[in-house]
C-alpha cells in the first residue's frame, strides 16, 4: 500500500508498523528501544511521529501503515516528544561519553548527536552501579543502562533462555540476572544476543576477548577465524548436535580434504581460542571433526566441483599435506594435475614423520584415496630435482611443497657418534618398518611434539628408559600438554629447563651431559639467552641419542629458485621468483602443521589458477544450510558441562605397538560434546541496527 | 483514594509539595522502567519536588512540571504514568501560589517542609541553664547562664538538636507564623 511520509510517497506492506515501513523506505526515523529482530514496545517515544487526522504525537514503531496514511516526522507535537524523551534518558545517563567502550559505535550517542539535545534544563543524576567483569564472557557494565529492554526481548523472546529481566536495586531499575544470580547460576547460553542488541555499552563482550588486531566477527567467532582454513566450526558441530554427521563432515569437507587426520593430530588453534575455554574448557572441536570424518557417508561427492578441462597442465612436488591439497583444487578447477611423490607412499610428513599411533597408515590410505578421486594422478617414488624441468617438459606451472624432511643437529661435541640419530630419519624409519635399532636407554633431545613422537616411538621399539631434555622450562615448551601427560604415562622421564652440553662416548654414544638452566629467553636482539647452573652438570647413561631440534627443508639450493632464512623458499602470495613455480607448505613457512600446509595448499590452488587464467574461485558448497534454530532455550548448568574425552588406550597397551591409541568419539559422546558449544556465529545473524548517517 | 483525590482533598495543615512528592516516593513508574516517560518522568518529578520542598526549587520549575505532565499524560505506557500527571496538574493549577511560595524562599505556608521552619526560644520558658548552646555544633544559640538564649537565624542549620537538649520544652518551630522573641539575650524571668 502506498503510505506518504513528509509528502514522499513510500510503498508499504500490510501490517507494516510506520517505522519498519520508513526505515525500509530508507527515510530515517529516530529510535532508540525497537530493534529490526525484536517486537517493538514504544517505551522510548524517540519515533514519534503526526498522523493527519489524529490528535499529538505517536510512536511510529507502534503505529500500522493504513492505505494513504499522511505521517509527518518532525510535526512540532512529535518533536518536542522526542526531544523530551531524550532529555530525560541523558539526564540520567553519564555525560562522559569518551571513556565508555562503546563510544562511536553507540547508537544512543548517534541518536542524540543527530538531535542535538542536551538534558540541562532536567535534574541531572548518573545511576551509578558497580561494573560487573566477574563474568569471563559478558560483561555487564549497567550504569549505562537505559532501560530499553531489547537484551531483555532478545533473551527471552528471541532465544529463550529468560534469564535477563528488568530488576530493581538501590540505583532504580534496569536489566539485570534477577536474584542476585550470576550467568552461569541461571543457566546462561552465552550466544551473546544481548551484547548484539544493546545499543549503548551496557553489555560487552569481555574486554580482553576483543583483539584490536582482529575484525569484529573474527572476534565474535574465534575459533572459525582463528583456524588456518577457517572451517564454518558453529555450522558443522551444530550439525553433529542435531545427529546429521553427514552435513558435518560435508561443511569441513568445504574447506579441507583431510578431515579424519586433522580430527586426528590437528594443532587446534579453534580450540586455543574457544570461548567455551574461558568458563571451563573449549569444545572438543578436533575430536567432534574425527567423530563426523568416521561415520559420514560421502553424501557430499554428489555436489564437488568438477570444472570443464581447460587444458593446462600441473605438476605438484611432494605428497603432503599441502601438495595434495593444492592438487585437489587445482583438478577440480579442471586442471590436468601430476603429483610427484620422492617417497614410496603419499602423505608427507603426515606419513613419515607422524608416528602411527597417533595417525595409522589405514586411515591415511583411505582420505589420500578420496583426495585422489578428484581426478589427478599420483606417481611415487619419483623424485624431481629442478622444477623448471617440469616447465621445460609441457607443465603449464609447477607447485612445490616438498616439507622438511631434513632433521638437524646441534653443534655439541659427540653429535656424529655411533646411535646418534635425528628426529625425521627416526621417525620415517619407524613408520616405514625398518626402525633404526635402540638400546636399553634412549635420550631425546628437543622439547615440541616431535620429541615426544620420537620418545614414544622409542619406547614402543623396545628402549626401557627414554628421557627427554629441552631448554624450555615446563611454560615455555612447545608439546602440547596431551603429549606431556600421555608421554609420562608412558615412562618418559622429562629434564625441562636442562642443557645439552655434549654426547660422552669414544665411537658410540654413551650419555648425555646435562647442565641445569636457570633463565632461557630471547632478547631484543632475538639472540637466546641461556644462564646455567654452576655445578648442576650429571651424565645420563643412555645408548642412543634423538635430535629433535627442528627440521629443514632438503635440495632446494638445486631448485633454481630465490630462498630465504637458509634453505627455505621465497614466496610472495606462494608465488616464487621463477615465473610459473609456486611454493607452499613447509618449504616456505618452515615446519608448522598440517593444518597451515593444508590452507596453504589452498591459497596455492587459488595463485595457480589465476596464473592459469582462471578466476581462482574454489569455492564448494556440499551441503544444504538452513538459518540456525534462533530459540535455543535455557540449559541449566550449561556453564558447567564438561568436556568428553575420547577413548585412549591404557599407557600399558599402548607402549607395546603401534596401533591407534585413541578411539574416535561415539555418535552419542559427538552429540553431547557438540551440546557445549556456545554458537557464538548465532549472534551474528542478528539485524545490525543501521545509524542515521547510514541511511 | 488516588493521588489525583488526595490533592483534591488536602487540609489546611498539609503542604501540597509535601504531599504530591510522597505520593511520587511510593508511586508504581519507579519500580517499573518499561517507558522513558513514566520511568524518567517519575525520576525528574521526585527529583524536580523534593528541591521544591527544600528549598531549592527553581524559577522554571512550575513550567518543567507543567511540560512534563503533560507528556506523561500523553506518553507514558499504562495508566499509572497518566494518573501521577494528573495529581500533578490539578496541584499546579489548585495550588501553584503554594508553589511559588516554596520557589520563591518565601516559605511553607502549612509548616511541613522543615527547610522552610525556623527554631525559637520562647522568653517565658528558658531558665537559662546553657544546654542548647552545648549541643549546638554551629555556635548558633547567643546567651550567658540565667539570660534568656537567643537563636542566630542566620547561623541556624536547622539541625534540631537544641530542641531535644531542652528540658524545659522553651525550644519551639514555627513555619510562617513566627513568636515573639528577644533579639539579643536578657536575663531570665523565671
Amino acid at each position: 500500500m502506498k503510505i506518504f511520509i513528509d509528502g514522499k510517497e513510500i510503498e508499504a506492506s500490510e501490517g507494516a508498523s510506520v517505522l519498519d515501513a520508513a526505515l525500509e523506505a530508507g527515510v530515517f526515523i529516530p529510535h532508540l528501544c525497537s530493534h529490526p529482530d525484536l517486537e517493538a514496545k514504544g517505551g522510548c517515544r524517540l519515533c514519534s511521529v503526526e498522523i493527519e487526522g489524529m490528535e499529538g504525537a505517536h510512536p511510529a514503531c507502534k503505529t500500522e501503515v493504513t492505505e494513504g496514511m499522511k505521517i509527518t516526522v518532525n510535526g512540532p507535537e512529535a518533536e518536542k516528544v522526542r526531544k523530551t524523551a531524550m532529555e530525560l534518558i541523558l539526564a540520567t545517563h553519564p555525560a562522559d561519553c569518551t571513556g565508555c567502550p562503546k563510544y562511536g559505535k553507540c547508537e544512543l550517542q548517534s541518536m542524540y548527536q543527530y538531535m542535538g539535545v542536551s538534558p540541562e534544563r532536567w535534574r541531572k543524576k548518573s545511576r551509578a552501579v558497580p561494573n560487573d567483569e566477574s563474568n569471563p564472557l559478558i560483561s555487564h557494565l549497567f550504569t549505562r543502562c537505559v532501560r530499553c529492554g531489547r537484551c531483555i526481548r532478545a533473551c527471552q523472546e528471541m532465544r529463550g533462555v529468560k534469564i535477563l529481566d528488568y530488576i530493581k536495586t538501590g540505583a532504580g531499575i534496569r536489566a539485570g540476572v534477577p536474584d542476585g544470580k550470576s550467568l552461569a547460576e541461571a543457566g546462561c547460553r552465552f550466544c551473546g544476543a544481548c551484547i548484539e542488541v544493546c545499543p549503548t555499552g551496557s553489555i560487552m563482550d569481555a574486554f580482553n576477548l576483543m583483539k584490536p588486531e582482529r575484525t569484529y566477527e573474527e572476534n565474535v567467532v574465534p575459533c572459525r577465524s582463528t583456524c588456518p582454513a577457517h572451517i564454518d566450526i558453529p555450522e558443522y558441530i551444530r550439525a553433529i548436535k542435531e545427529g546429521n554427521f553427514d552435513k558435518a563432515a560435508a561443511i569441513i569437507r568445504e574447506k579441507v580434504p583431510f578431515p579424519e587426520t586433522l580430527g586426528s593430530v590437528c594443532t587446534r588453534n579453534c580450540e586455543s581460542n574457544c570461548k567455551r575455554g574461558e568458563l571451563n574448557s573449549p569444545v572438543s572441536i578436533c575430536r567432534l571433526k574425527r567423530a563426523a570424518a568416521t561415520v559420514e557417508s560421502g553424501a557430499w561427492k554428489e555436489r564437488v566441483r568438477k570444472d570443464p578441462a581447460t587444458g593446462k597442465k600441473v605438476a605438484v612436488i611432494g605428497a603432503g599435506p599441502s601438495g595434495l591439497t593444492g592438487a585437489y583444487y587445482l583438478a577440480k578447477k579442471g586442471h590436468d594435475v601430476t603429483v610427484f611423490e620422492k617417497n614410496a607412499k603419499a602423505g608427507g610428513q603426515c606419513r613419515y614423520g607422524i608416528p602411527a599411533y597417533r595417525l595409522p597408515d589405514e586411515l591415511l590410505d583411505r582420505e589420500i584415496s578420496t583426495i585422489l578421486e578428484a581426478g589427478f594422478e599420483l606417481k611415487t617414488s619419483e623424485a624431481v630435482e629442478e622444477p623448471s624441468k617440469l616447465l621445460d617438459e609441457g607443465y603449464d606451472a609447477v607447485l612445490v611443497s616438498i616439507g622438511t624432511h631434513q632433521g638437524t643437529k646441534l653443534p655439541i661435541d659427540g653429535n656424529d657418534l655411533e646411535g646418534v640419530y635425528v628426529n625425521a630419519d627416526f621417525l620415517k624409519a619407524a613408520r616405514e618398518g625398518n626402525p633404526l635399532p635402540v638400546g636399553e636407554k634412549v635420550m631425546v633431545l628437543g622439547g615440541g611434539n616431535v620429541a615426544y613422537d620420537c620418545a614414544r616411538t622409542a619406547i614402543r621399539q623396545g628402549a626401557k628408559e627414554v628421557h627427554i631434555a629441552c631448554l624450555e622450562n615446563l611454560q615455555q615448551m612447545t608439546s602440547s600438554e596431551d603429549e606431556r601427560k600421555e608421554g609420562e604415562e608412558e615412562g618418559v622421564i622429562l629434564h625441562a629447563a636442562h642443557s645439552f652440553l655434549r654426547i660422552t662416548g669414544d665411537t658410540k654414544a654413551t650419555g648425555v651431559e646435562l647442565q641445569k638452566v636457570n633463565k632461557f629467553y630471547f632478547d631484543e636482539n632475538r639472540k637466546a639467552i641461556i644462564e646455567l647452573e654452576e655445578g648442576s652438570n650429571q651424565i645420563i647413561d643412555v645408548d642412543n641419542v634423538i635430535f629433535a631440534v627442528g627440521q629443514k627443508p632438503s635440495g632446494t639450493e638445486k631448485m633454481g629458485v630465490e630462498l630465504t632464512h637458509g634453505p627455505y623458499i621465497a614466496a610472495k602470495d606462494h608465488a616464487t621468483s621463477v615465473e610459473g613455480i609456486f611454493a607452499s607448505g613447509d618449504v616456505v613457512t618452515g615446519t608448522r602443521s598440517v593444518i597451515e600446509a593444508i590452507a596453504g595448499g589452498r591459497e596455492a590452488a587459488i595463485a595457480i589458477d589465476k596464473y592459469l587464467g582462471g578466476d581462482g574461485d574454489i569455492s564448494e558448497v556440499l551441503t544444504d544450510r538452513e538459518a540456525p534454530e534462533k530459540y535455543i532455550g535455557r540449559v541449566e548448568g550449561f556453564a558447567g558441562l564438561e568436556r568428553t574425552e575420547a577413548e585412549i588406550m591404557s599407557a600399558d597397551k599402548r607402549k607395546c605397538g603401534f596401533d591407534a591409541i585413541e578411539k574416535p568419539l561415539t555418535c552419542e559422546q559427538a552429540k553431547c560434546e557438540a551440546g557445549r558449544c556456545l554458537q557464538c556465529d548465532l549472534r551474528t545473524t542478528i539485524s545490525k541496527v543501521k545509524l542515521w548517517n547510514e541511511y | 483514594m488516588n493521588s489525583t483525590e488526595k490533592i483534591k482533598g488536602l487540609k489546611e495543615d498539609q503542604c501540597v509539595v509535601d504531599v504530591l512528592l510522597k505520593e511520587v516516593e511510593n508511586h508504581p513508574c519507579k519500580d517499573c522502567g518499561k517507558c522513558v516517560f513514566g520511568y524518567e518522568g517519575i525520576t525528574q518529578l521526585e527529583m524536580i519536588l523534593k528541591d521544591i520542598t527544600e528549598k531549592k526549587g527553581r524559577s522554571a520549575d512550575k513550567d518543567l512540571l507543567n511540560d512534563l505532565c503533560h507528556m506523561m499524560k500523553t506518553q507514558s505506557l499504562c495508566e499509572d504514568g497518566e494518573e501521577i500527571a494528573d495529581a500533578v496538574k490539578e496541584a499546579l493549577n489548585t495550588y501553584g501560589e503554594i508553589f511559588d511560595e516554596h520557589i520563591s524562599k518565601k516559605g511553607c505556608r502549612a509548616g511541613v517542609c522543615k527547610k522552610f521552619m525556623t527554631y525559637h526560644i520562647l522568653a517565658s520558658k528558658c531558665v537559662g541553664c546553657g544546654e542548647c548552646m552545648d549541643v549546638c555544633e554551629d555556635d548558633a544559640i547567643l546567651g550567658k547562664i540565667k539570660f534568656v538564649h537567643v537563636i542566630d537565624l542566620s547561623e541556624c542549620t536547622l539541625c534540631g538538636k537544641c530542641m531535644n537538649a531542652c528540658d524545659e520544652d522553651a525550644i519551639v518551630m514555627a513555619g510562617a507564623k513566627k513568636p515573639k522573641c528577644p533579639t539579643k539575650p536578657i536575663p531570665c524571668k523565671r
